[in-house]
């Protein structure tokens, strides 16, 4: 669905690359996590996926970038968009209409989609992200937990097959970033292609396949396990492990136990620990 | 140091702080924690003058707050801001690190300019254009203007939010050396890791009262106290309840004691 | 919560009216209001327009003088000038050393005192009465491009988003000693530099995130729809003709002479 073919950017000359021989493969339906220290280059990689870099943001750009088959240099970026949809990391300057319902709107406006459909898609949108009540409100006054709800909404209406989130929660208290990490799952389990940037390394523990990048390349790529297993090299970059994962990688170590376990319900099944699952 | 006595304040549109009591000592640690609109940062900015209490007051070293001015009370309590592209405005680092003692009219402005740009870590991009510096490096910066005002309580907003691994721990490292210089620190988190390691003591707030004041331990294990203000437990303190190690927030400590039962 | 929009939610006549034909309204009245100067018909129609206020738009007359309010100032600078600086003919009523008042310029100055009201009224009846996403829509359907539209619609919804962005900056500045009202005029001004700074950069960073934003909804691409519309109804028809009507009698009035002062 997405495949970046050895692709490389700086902004001018006299810089250093910000991305290095980039390629990588996401398929249809998968959920990759990105993460990376600062300046890894992470969110320069998610601007690439729409083509905002190189047709907006201007630099030196090589390298092929498909998305569902299609070379996206030779497209427009609103028609990328109708296929892939980006969350930036602030939502305030995501919502920069007078309501939310204008905000959910203005895509599919744009795409050109009836007026009747418009008004279904905004409706369902504001369910999926469980935001019913707020079809009048004004952006400025929501929290900002929910204005990254309405973030993704906007982009939900029109209809995209590939969401991709760059450091959706940065910023956020801890409730709605669980919030806005169980929508992400869900539109997964939807079937929606899924990329989401994050250091919190706690939300794409689940995913299927995660890419680490440090100083501009790949540095790992694999499945949760097989990346926080080696909890040292990844805290020697400067990334986040998960607490749980940390500890399960002590045990690991010491031979207590054959493999890491990513959550609290594996690790009581590793552990063999009797579930007092009420305490969960 | 710091007392605060029935304080109340109520915003325009109706949210209220209610019957705030609480005592801070020098060289104390206290971390506010409660969900998004608990009002941790309005009571905050009621300590340091931005908002006025209603009723009740604020006594710093047993002086009444409500008879200094902002400036004034900045002397004794440095608010460093979640945002530090919310102030930045200099066209160096010095500069702007000056902004603060040329206010309060301090002495010998470049010696402590660089004294605390060298606590901070910064002293390297003493000309440099503030603008051009890293989020990691904005926050330092960020703290060391309200640190060179030379405030002996120090109240910082989500300090590691939206920080990567290295750049927060860089800033742990910087308050934990002023926690040892004996400064007093209020810690406004999310982040109940870090407010477990600065912190001996926290104070839990909801809907503009204090729910709960007293040490961090005895808070986090009352699942009842949690349930009530709606307060979810990082996964690893989760799992550290249910193997019946208590609360705890650090890995290798967790390990410590699951060996230690172990063996 | 501060206003940021002059609309006031009401159930009236005016409110159900097409922005369009309100925005053709304003301007008749604009013009008519040029056209007299003769202080008994601009102050009827100025008069006129409170009650019409209140009768069509349910828009009490206190809200509407407390609105006319803070335009008092400019009102009464302008009446003064007339009076000073008025025409060579009249009569002299009054004089103080070698400043002659006339009995035509206090006509005049009433006049204009009026006319200035009755314009700045004309205008507020619109935005009292209309959203300002309805106003932007109806310019775009009078062929306003959309572009042009959309920038409009943007700048105003950042409006009070900028504002509390300036109160959260002037906030951390004061926090660190800042103090805006003391100080000579120049210095006063100078001050408002650790305020004007972060806003200006903030706001371009703002503007930057925005373009990638609209980007990513796909703007740009030809055959746009629009969700909302504006439909005129009879009861437009109904009141633009009321408003023509009202327009050609003021015209006429006009060519015959009346409403003009002789001078």
């Amino acid at each position: 669905m997405i495949n970046f073919k050895d692709v490389s950017f700086r902004y001018s000359k006299n810089q250093d690359h910000v991305l290095r021989n980039i390629s990588f493969n996401v398929k249809k339906g998968e959920f990759l996590g990105i993460s990376g220290p600062s300046g890894s280059g992470k969110s320069t990689l998610c601007l690439m996926m729409n083509g905002i870099i190189p047709k907006t943001i201007e630099g030196e750009f090589s390298g092929e970038v498909y998305i569902d088959g299609e070379d996206i240099a030779e497209k427009e970026i609103y028609e990328i968009s109708e296929k892939l949809g980006l969350i930036l990391q602030n939502p305030e300057s995501q919502l920069f209409s007078m309501t939310v319902e204008e905000e959910l709107a203005f895509g599919p406006e744009n795409l050109g989609i009836k007026r009747e459909e418009i008004g279904d898609r905004v409706s369902w949108a504001l369910e999926l992200v469980g935001m019913e009540r707020f079809r009048e409100a004004f952006p400025h006054q929501l929290s900002g937990g929910e204005k990254q709800k309405i973030a993704i909404a906007s982009l939900l209406t029109m209809k995209p097959e590939i969401l991709v989130l760059d450091e959706p929660t940065s910023n956020l208290d801890p409730k709605s970033r669980i919030e806005i990490f169980k929508i992400v799952q869900k539109l997964n389990k939807k079937g929606m292609t899924v990329v989401v940037v994050e250091h919190e390394t706690n939300f794409i523990s689940s995913a299927d396949k995660i890419l680490i990048l440090n100083e501009g390349e790949i540095v790992r790529y694999g499945t949760p396990k097989e990346i926080f297993r080696e909890a040292d090299f990844l805290k020697e970059i400067g990334i986040r492990v998960p607490e749980i994962v940390e500890f399960s990688n002590y045990l690991l170590k010491d031979g207590y136990i054959d493999d890491i376990f990513l959550s609290v319900t594996e690790a009581l099944e590793v552990l063999n620990v009797e579930s007092r699952k009420s305490l969960l | 140091m710091l007392k605060v006595e029935n304080l109340c304040y109520e915003y325009e549109s109706g949210f209220k702080l209610k019957n705030i009591n609480f005592e801070v000592k020098g060289g104390e640690s206290i971390g506010i924690i409660g969900e998004n609109g608990s009002g941790k940062t309005t009571l905050v900015k009621n300590l340091i003058g931005l908002l006025r209490p209603k009723s009740g007051r604020v006594l710093l070293n047993g002086e009444d707050a409500s008879k200094m001015s902002v400036a004034e009370i900045a002397r004794t309590i440095g608010f460093v801001f979640q945002n530090p592209d919310n102030q930045i405005f200099a066209s160096s680092v010095k500069e702007e690190v000056s902004f603060g003692p040329q206010n309060l009219k301090m002495d010998k402005i470049e010696e402590i300019v660089n004294d605390v740009l060298k606590k901070t870590d910064l002293f390297k991009y003493k000309e440099s254009h503030p603008f051009k510096l890293s989020g990691g490096e904005k926050q330092r910066l960020a703290l060391a203007s309200i640190l060179v005002m030379n405030p002996k309580i120090l109240v910082l907003d989500e300090p590691t939010s939206g920080l990567d691994l290295r750049n927060a721990r860089k800033l742990i490292e910087i308050v934990k050396n002023l926690q040892k210089e004996g400064r007093t620190l209020i810690l406004i988190s999310h982040d109940m890791e870090l407010v477990s390691d600065l912190c001996e003591r926290i104070i839990l707030m909801k809907s503009g009262e204090i729910i709960a004041d007293g040490g961090i331990k005895d808070i986090f294990d009352d699942s009842n106290l949690l349930e009530k203000t709606r307060l979810d437990l990082p996964e690893i303190a989760k799992l550290s309840k249910i193997l019946e190690f208590g609360v705890v927030f650090d890995p290798e400590e967790l390990y410590r004691k699951w060996r230690a039962s172990n063996d | 919560m501060i206003r940021y929009t002059m609309f006031l939610r009401r159930k009236s006549i005016l409110h159900s009216i097409d922005p369009r034909s309100k925005i053709i309204l304003s301007l008749f009245l604009f013009t008519v209001c040029i056209f007299f100067n003769k202080p008994i018909y601009i102050g009827v129609m100025f008069l006129s327009l409170i009650v019409f206020l209140k009768a069509f738009g349910k828009i009490e007359i206190k809200k509407t003088l407390s609105f006319l309010k803070p335009m008092l100032p400019f009102v009464i600078m302008i009446m003064l000038l007339w009076i000073l600086l008025g025409s060579e003919k009249g009569n002299v009523i009054y004089q103080i050393w070698k400043l002659k008042i006339k009995d035509v310029n206090i006509e005049m100055a009433i006049a204009m005192g009026f006319r200035v009201l009755a314009m700045i009224l004309s205008t507020f009846l619109l935005l009292m009465t209309t959203e300002q996403r309805d106003l932007v829509l109806a310019l775009v359907k009078m062929k306003l491009p959309y572009e042009y539209g959309l920038t409009i619609a943007i700048a105003l919804r950042y409006v009070p988003t900028l504002a509390s962005l300036a109160v959260s900056i002037t906030d951390a500045q004061k926090a660190r000693g800042l103090e805006l009202e003391k100080g000579n005029i120049l210095e006063k001004i100078k001050k408002y530099v650790p305020i004007l700074v972060p806003l200006i950069v903030k706001s371009i960073q703002l503007a930057q995130e925005l373009a990638i934003a609209i980007e990513t909804r796909a703007f740009g691409k030809p055959n746009r729809t629009f969700y909302r519309d504006l439909k005129f109804k009879f009861k437009d028809l109904v009141f633009l003709s009321v408003a023509v009507i009202f327009f050609v009698i003021c015209l006429y009035l006009r060519i015959k002479g009346y409403g003009v002062l002789d001078i």
